[in-house]
């Protein structure tokens, strides 16, 4: 049991580190990109799960009623993940191969699904601040809000992060061909640009402690994009 | 059909469109089964672009209806293959005479062959990116955004189908004798050429001024034409506020209804 677990730590580790995938990246690795995929499927799973427990560590639900809200947001955070991989990646594909990366395909598929297995580790790394900041601050509107914005902020230093990993390992085989950390780029892009309107459509993720529990909300089908031009909007133009 | 999918594979791999392999200044593909497959690949687009109605329902009489959504649906993954083809099919004559005209060697098939080619390369993309668009057209109310939407993944398909055109046709209107006279190029430098994609220029030879003039009257030829296409073909996403009709009345141009649109997001 004890060598399982640090079987489990050390392949964390070495995806931390990038060593997965990168030794030999021109082999077959579908076991490896199996491995990637559980994990990110775990770690978002994990994190999801603390996601959800702001109404029970509020203070405003028991454990058995926040049970829903934690497990619909340990179902949504994998999820969220891997649909906007799946959106994603035909164009990703399509495009590498007319800037002639095809015979790379295997191993950018594998770079991006590390990424995306960095980005989970580190939010499961965030999990124990997310709890810890739930059970410290109590519920009002207020701290709702805020636990709404420190997960987007976890978010957001979750993929920066992993970006910033990947890009540090492309260097390591690509010298002096810049086409991989282009695509790379255009993958954020596209991945970035799929994935706010995912979470946005995905939500909740925290769950107001005041509201029904539901998978999606009512008024979900709405576009990220259009509701931040009329805040954005609304902060410019007050009187409009 | 396999095969014919498996050649628009190589054009995008840059296999088909390496110089050794276009001796007699043309490429090697079949127009007609690569044709089939812009049907196809336009066709899967133009149902992503149609999905925004079907989601959303489109009035019909006082009532919105799922009919009409279906409808437009249809519509759309029918028009938006005859945009590509009808607009290849009028501009076609005048493209290659114009080839003619300032002396490039392309002869008709080869035109053609390039054309679909080059057109593949842009359907494919725009399928590639079916998915996304798809999944924004679901879950968004917003018909400008969504318009807009399709307009710029439109724009960045037919960007990277015009790098194509262009350096395919860069290499199609090259010297021959540089290629049959060159130096043997030893085994890794034959590999890096290999690992080159269709978008990657040969940066040995600037761009000829024949080529140069052919590209930018094709472009334009093309481009306008094309857009006034699209303008008499649309609905293609379908307004939730008007009924569903195959064709819309002839008025305005596609520049204005696009400014419309994003002021109309602005707004």
């Amino acid at each position: 049991m004890k060598s399982r677990f640090l079987e489990v730590v050390c392949f964390l580790d070495a995806i931390l580190r990038n060593g997965v995938l990168i030794d030999k990246p021109r082999n077959s690795n579908s076991s490896r990109l199996r491995k990637l995929l559980t994990v990110i499927v775990f770690c978002g799973l994990l994190y999801g799960i603390a996601m959800g427990s702001y109404a029970w560590l509020a203070g405003t639900r028991t454990f058995h009623d926040a049970c829903l809200q934690m497990s619909y947001s340990g179902i949504k955070v994998p999820m969220l993940l891997l649909a906007t991989f799946a959106l994603t990646w035909p164009a990703f594909a399509v495009i590498s191969t007319l800037f002639g990366l095809r015979d790379d395909m295997s191993l950018l598929t594998g770079l991006v699904m590390s990424s995306q297995a960095t980005g989970a580790i580190i939010l499961l790394s965030f999990s124990p601040i997310v709890l810890f900041t739930y059970v410290s601050v109590g519920h009002s509107q207020t701290t709702y809000s805020a636990a709404v914005l420190l997960n987007f902020v976890f978010f957001a230093v979750a993929s920066l992060a992993s970006h910033w990993r990947m890009r540090r390992n492309i260097k390591s085989f690509a010298t002096g061909d810049h086409r991989h950390a282009i695509m790379l780029w255009f993958w954020v892009i596209l991945y970035g640009f799929a994935g706010i309107q995912m979470a946005w459509i995905m939500r909740p993720f925290v769950g107001q402690p005041n509201a029904d529990t539901t998978f999606f909300r009512a008024e979900s089908w709405d576009n990220a994009y259009v509701k931040l031009m009329e805040i954005a909007k609304s902060l410019i133009f007050p009187d409009d | 059909m396999l095969n014919w999918f498996r050649q628009v594979d190589e054009i995008l791999r840059g296999e088909k469109t390496r110089t050794e392999r276009m001796d007699s200044a043309s490429l090697d593909i079949s127009a007609g089964g690569i044709a089939v497959v812009v049907v196809v690949l336009a066709g899967i687009y133009g149902f992503s672009m149609g999905s925004f109605a079907l989601a959303r329902g489109i009035e019909s009489g006082d009532t919105t209806t799922f009919n009409a959504g279906w409808m437009q649906m249809i519509a759309s993954t029918v028009k938006m293959p005859l945009l590509f083809m009808c607009t290849l099919g009028i501009t076609f004559p005048s493209l290659y005479v114009f080839n003619a005209l300032v002396g490039s060697r392309l002869r008709l098939p080869a035109v053609m062959r390039l054309l679909i080619a080059a057109l593949a390369v842009n359907v494919t993309v725009l399928a590639s990116l079916g998915p996304i668009v798809a999944f924004f057209s679901v879950s968004t109310p917003n018909y400008p955004f969504v318009l807009l939407l399709n307009v710029a993944v439109c724009a960045g398909a037919g960007f990277l189908g015009l790098a194509f055109l262009l350096q395919t046709l860069h290499r199609l209107s090259g010297p021959r004798e540089l290629v049959e006279n060159a130096e043997p190029i030893d085994a890794i430098a034959r590999i890096e050429q290999t690992k080159k994609g269709p978008l990657h220029g040969t940066h040995e030879q600037p761009l000829g001024r024949h080529v140069k003039k052919v590209f930018f009257v094709w472009l334009f030829v093309f481009g306008v034409v094309g857009a006034q296409m699209g303008w008499v073909l649309r609905p293609f996403v379908g307004s939730p506020h008007k009924e569903f009709q195959w064709l819309r009345p002839r008025d305005s141009n596609f520049l204005e209804a696009v400014n419309n649109a994003f002021w109309s997001l602005l707004s």
